[in-house]
């Protein structure tokens, strides 16, 4: 299901919630659908279940998962838009460095808006998203 | 019981040794009472005109003294020093015990053994002896008591070496030297006592008896040299007994604070190496300056060249037994 | 659960442990990091009483373990190498340590082995180091202790092998809170199921954090500068990971605002920060007089 990669900058918490995230958005991880429990997560990951815990944890923070007393933890039903509303966020932050250095590098502001037009052109030719 | 796991654990490790000693120690004597007198008796058979004295059961004068002390040394052997060199003794220090606990049921595992098979020898023997009314050289009782004591004191000080020595050569060493310890130096002063003074005889002697009756080995010279000491001593007895407690309490008070370590060192107290050295110089100067002084017809130059040469023997001796360290595993 | 007071150690000669700290949480896995012959196995043998400190203690719940080694039911010492098991099969083994482990789940070592197809009558050393290891494990296991001390315990392994050892430990923290003190020289495995590590130099327990406090607390700095600063940079006492050509590779505490601030003063042509990983910290810990 997830695979986290110890070597990797990103701490290994931000790795769990990140993917689990990008399940839910893809659908693969459906509103409503139970999850493996942090025991269970954390025995399939190999990951500390202290970790994986704390990425529960946040997880239901942002509303995207919700633990049901005695039955489990759940993919809320709104996991869906507050996923949408988190990511348009992340990409905006992943996006200021790039400029950044873009900027640094010499690039004109001008040619990153061409860019942009360029890439949704090619995009408008493969897939409808 | 609590322990009873270690008890379990201890005699896994010990099991044939103790089965043989067992056997041995039980069966060995009165096999030999038995076997003796049928002789005798079938040679009567045979040669009813012959004068033969009446039969005297001689107590040790067969080597089963020996034997089985022999098993008792490589028991302790085995339970102190081979389990440290083989690293086992790690697994055994981190058992949910007392080091007192574990050391008490090494040694209480085989001291049962001594006893048992002592006491089932003694009444087999001694009713076979009574039974026939079979004369001996020595009340059964005495010998079968200083059996029991010396047997109890190879085994107590060969463990006792084990808890002050590193590896299992460390230990056999140790045991047996000190076994002799008090016979060599009581020979090695007499020969120089004669060198330097004028004692009498008897003076002499006396030194080197009492010298010898401290000897915990003595038993292993006794039926040579003193066929029955305990006629001569009455309470000679109890010495090896002594000895025996003497060792038991060096052994459980080094092995619960002995410094565990793993490299091959001759002793683990690391306070011993000066002290013994200076024994073993000592011992070679003494030794061989007796020794030059009396084969150089008694001059003094002799002697000093014995000294010397003792003197260099023993360095050497010492240092690469004590300072050079074996690998370990 | 368990606490390390200010123990010392001298082994021939050398100072190896001063005055190490250092307390243990239930449920927690805790790494110890150190080169070869740190003294990391010494502090596990210290734990464990099979050597004694000279000074300090070691308490498993508030009590002396020197002075009560019936605790030590519930502290089991698995060693790199365990020669007692040697001349004893699976069967064998388990009858002992019943008798010397009154908790020890026979029922649960039978499941484990069978789980991991360990044969049950060949004895120890007739095994290959993976299948001794997880041999071992299972045995500490299933004597069901409180806390483990696990020296080494997934170094030398194959990868299957490494896998469901690292999977037995952490469903046994997961379902028991048992506490695990690890030492081992995989610090991939390390940075996967440890929640607090720390460093023993210089016979001192040095830089005891959380894991993620790692990735938090030191980055890495990826720049480009114009001249040549090799010898500034090193006379800076800052880590140098890297560095080919006039690329940098610099290892800085996040809070260390003044060295940032005087890199930043040789004009970098290109600057990037980011975190780093536990093999980075690690080898600029240690090997940090090395000359690049």
């Amino acid at each position: 299901m997830i695979q986290i990669d110890p070597r990797s900058s990103t701490a290994i918490y931000e790795q769990i919630i990140q993917q689990m995230k990008e399940l839910c958005l893809k659908g693969v991880l459906k509103p409503g659908e139970k999850l493996p429990s942090v025991r269970e997560l954390s025995t399939m990951i190999i990951a500390n279940p202290n970790t994986v815990s704390k990425a529960y944890k946040e997880l239901e923070r942002q509303g995207i998962i919700e633990t049901l007393r005695g039955r489990g933890t759940y993919v809320s039903e709104n996991a869906q838009k507050t996923l949408d509303e988190g990511k348009m966020e992340m990409i905006k932050e992943q996006l200021k460095p790039l400029i950044i250095d873009a900027v640094y590098a010499g690039v004109d502001i001008e040619i990153i808006h061409k860019w942009i037009e360029e890439i949704r052109k090619e995009m408008r030719g493969s897939s409808n998203d | 019981m609590v322990g009873g796991g270690l008890f379990e654990k201890e005699f896994k490790q010990v099991r044939s040794l103790c089965i043989f000693l067992f056997l041995f120690n039980s069966f060995a004597l009165p096999f030999t009472v038995w076997s003796e007198y049928s002789s005798y008796l079938d040679f009567l058979k045979k040669y009813p005109d012959s004068n033969l004295e009446p039969f005297v059961f001689q107590f040790g004068a067969d080597p089963h003294l020996l034997i089985s002390s022999m098993f008792l040394f490589f028991i302790a052997i085995n339970q102190m020093g081979t389990e440290r060199a083989r690293g086992m003794m790690d697994f055994t220090l981190s058992l949910p015990y007392k080091r007192s606990k574990i050391f008490l049921v090494k040694w209480a595992l085989v001291f049962g053994i001594i006893l048992s098979s002592t006491l089932i020898s003694f009444i087999l023997t001694g009713s076979y002896l009574e039974w026939f009314e079979i004369a001996v050289s020595q009340p059964t009782f005495n010998y079968y008591f200083t059996l029991f004591s010396t047997l109890a004191m190879v085994y107590t000080l060969t463990l006792a070496a084990g808890t002050l020595t590193g590896t299992p050569f460390a230990q056999g060493l140790t045991a047996v030297s000190a076994a002799i310890l008090p016979l060599l130096f009581a020979l090695v002063l007499t020969m120089n006592a004669d060198a330097f003074g004028n004692f009498t005889y008897e003076e002499m002697e006396k030194w080197f008896e009492f010298g010898y009756l401290i000897t915990p080995a003595l038993q292993f010279f006794g039926w040579r040299i003193f066929q029955d000491v305990s006629s001569i001593y009455p309470f000679y007895f109890l010495i090896p007994g002594g000895m025996a407690i003497l060792f038991f309490f060096v052994g459980y008070f080094s092995f619960i604070k002995h410094p565990n370590e793993r490299n091959g060192n001759f002793f683990l107290w690391k306070q011993l190496n000066l002290p013994v050295q200076i024994i073993v110089i000592l011992l070679g100067v003494l030794g061989f300056s007796a020794v030059g002084y009396g084969s150089s017809n008694e001059s003094f130059t002799g002697y000093l060249i014995g000294a010397v040469i003792g003197a260099a023997i023993g360095i050497i001796l010492s240092y690469y037994l004590i300072y050079k360290k074996t690998k370990q595993a | 659960m368990i606490e390390l007071k200010n123990l010392s150690k001298t082994l021939n000669g050398e100072r190896v442990l001063d005055s190490v700290s250092l307390k243990l949480e239930k449920g927690e896995i805790f790494g110890l990091l150190g080169r070869n012959g740190s003294g990391k196995t010494t502090i596990l043998r210290l734990i464990q009483q099979i050597i004694l400190p000279d000074e300090g203690e070691v308490l498993f719940e508030n009590v002396s373990m020197m002075e009560h080694p019936l605790v030590k039911r519930k502290v089991v010492y698995m060693p790199v190498q365990n020669p007692f098991y040697d001349r004893y099969s699976y069967r064998e083994l388990v009858k002992i340590l019943k008798s010397l482990y009154p908790d020890f789940d026979v029922t649960y070592s039978n499941e484990l082995i069978n789980r991991y197809a360990i044969p049950e009558t060949k004895k120890y050393r007739e095994l290959s180091t993976g299948l001794k290891k997880q041999f071992s494990l299972i045995m500490a296991f299933a004597i069901r202790p409180a806390v483990i001390l696990l020296d080494e315990p997934t170094d030398g392994i194959d990868a299957v092998t490494r896998h469901d050892l690292l999977q037995l430990m952490i469903d046994e923290v997961a379902e028991r809170e048992t506490t695990i003190f690890i030492t081992s020289h995989r610090l991939e495995d390390i940075e996967r199921i440890c929640s607090r590590i720390g460093f023993l130099e210089n016979s001192t327990l040095t830089n005891v954090m959380d894991m993620d406090s790692l990735k938090e607390d030191y980055i890495k700095i990826q720049a480009v500068f114009e001249e040549d600063v090799h010898l500034k940079i090193r006379e800076r006492k800052i880590s140098i990971l890297d560095y080919s050509g006039v690329f940098y590779t610099l290892l800085l505490q996040r809070d260390d605002v003044e060295s940032k601030n005087w890199l930043r003063s040789l004009n970098p042509k290109v600057w990037n920060q980011l975190p780093v990983n536990l093999e980075e910290v690690f080898i600029a810990k240690f090997g940090g007089k090395r000359r690049w």
